[in-house]
């Protein structure tokens, strides 16, 4: 039946309904962090009236409404247009019932279906022009009590409790936290691991959470930062194309922050590459994340080091991280029996 | 062969750039044409020509995210992948898209 298909096809999607709520969240809380980060240089009492205020005002702003716009868009990605009214709706409730992100990523893909699910219903030529209209009204309310009367209490108390874990974790705590998320983030380059973690890193700015994205800016440029320098140190042990990957890595790392750069030098040599990246990125999560490093504004690249509360911190965690990639990889290279001058005949023959 | 390709990622920075490259490379190395947009958060898009999507004989989505604009290619073979497939196997994303048109 074409029904169940669909819906299966909804749900087996969910992964990129999310993403694509994201995808669209991301620039608000940039500008909300920019803002906000900005404002601080206006001291710590801002009169009213002053432009600091204002820049504070939409800091805020943004680092609210950023949920409201990826359950809008989680909901647009599933039925279109008409669910971006619905998903803001009902992400600003999920909101003030105090669930939080997981309420509205929840809800957004409920309404989201929920839309779409009446969309298909016909009618009478004469309604059916009406119910394009109805149908988000419809389907709003329907999730919306819903969402209040069964899934909010448990996902409340689910958030009451992560926010108590989460504050309470402490340095030691932190630094577990670290090494989780570093190696998540050394593991796959950009790809859902790494996503993962700087998602959730994002999702608890939500609860005045900065030390994972602290965790998160300085992981993230680890990996390129330790390739660089491990080419660098022993270029013997690279090929051509990947020496020319590795030298450019670093310029990546640290005007763009991002870590893809490192996949075709991991692709030629999988598991040694993913190995080093995994445990220098750990180290670095551990660091930055015992000493508490704090980041409010989720910019990636050379402007997030004007935006740390311990700039020292992070260049250390950076700075061992780095070197531990460096090592490893080196190591590991040396000891395994890759011949390079096959390789880069190889790699002469693809051109 | 005609391919019009679109690509989308999560930021719209990297994957959609890479994967768009590892594509055209491979594309171009098999004598075959193809135009493409890069979707994602952070820039405004080129988009694809009426003509362009008209002319084209297979549309390739490599997607992380939801396209913009899928119903512009309602009618046309299309292949459907995940962004990081594209970037890393393009050789064999582009086998898949010579054996649609069979």
């Amino acid at each position: 039946m074409k029904f169940w298909e669909e819906t299966k096809t909804i749900f087996k999607n969910t992964g990129l309904h999310f993403r694509t709520g994201v995808s669209y969240m991301l620039p608000v809380i940039l500008i909300g962090g920019v803002a906000g980060s900005v404002a601080v240089l206006g001291g710590t009492e801002i009169a009213d009236g002053s432009i600091w205020k204002i820049f504070k005002d939409i800091g805020e702003i943004g680092l609210k409404y950023f949920v409201p716009v990826m359950a809008a868009y989680t909901a647009y990605s599933i039925c279109d247009t008409p669910g971006i009214a619905p998903g803001f709706i009902v992400g600003i409730l999920a909101q003030q019932i105090d669930t939080g992100y997981l309420g509205a990523l929840l809800g957004g893909i409920l309404v989201g279906y929920a839309t779409y699910m009446l969309l298909k219903v016909r009618l009478p030529d004469m309604l059916q022009s009406t119910w394009g209209f109805m149908a988000p009204v419809f389907s709003t309310l329907i999730i919306g009590v819903f969402l209040v009367y069964v899934v909010g209490p448990p996902i409340a108390m689910l958030m009451d409790f992560l926010t108590d874990f989460l504050t309470g974790l402490g340095e030691g705590g932190s630094g577990i936290l670290g090494a989780v998320m570093g190696f998540l983030g050394g593991i796959d380059y950009g790809g859902p691991f790494s996503k993962t973690q700087s998602t959730f890193a994002t999702a608890v700015m939500d609860i005045d959470l900065f030390v994972p994205l602290g965790i998160c800016g300085a992981i993230v440029v680890v990996p390129p930062l330790g390739m660089c320098l491990a080419a660098f140190l022993k270029p013997k042990l690279y090929t051509k194309t990947e020496k020319e990957y590795a030298k450019s890595s670093w310029l990546y790392a640290i005007i763009g922050g991002f870590t893809e750069i490192v996949i075709p030098l991991a692709a030629g040599d999988l598991w040694r590459v993913t190995v080093a990246t995994a445990i220098g990125s750990t180290v670095a999560g551990i660091i930055a994340g015992y000493f508490l490093l704090e980041l409010s504004t989720p910019v990636l690249g050379v402007a997030q080091w004007f935006f740390y509360d311990k700039p020292l911190i992070f260049a250390l965690s950076v700075l061992v991280g780095t070197i531990t990639v460096a090592l490893v990889v080196n190591l590991l290279k040396g000891i395994s029996d890759r011949d390079i001058a096959v390789l880069e005949r190889e790699e002469e023959e693809m051109e | 062969m005609k391919i019009a390709l679109v690509t989308a990622c999560l930021a719209g920075v990297a994957h959609s750039k890479m994967a768009a490259m590892a594509l055209k490379k491979e594309a171009k190395k098999r004598g075959h044409e193809i135009c493409v947009e890069e979707q994602g958060g952070h820039k405004l898009p080129v988009k694809l020509s009426q003509e362009q999507i008209d002319a084209a004989d297979v549309v390739i989505l490599a997607k992380m995210v939801k396209i913009a604009g899928e119903n512009r290619f309602e009618g046309k073979p299309i292949l459907d992948v995940s962004v990081n497939k594209a970037l890393r196997h393009p050789v064999m994303i582009m086998d898949k898209a010579e054996e649609l048109l069979k």
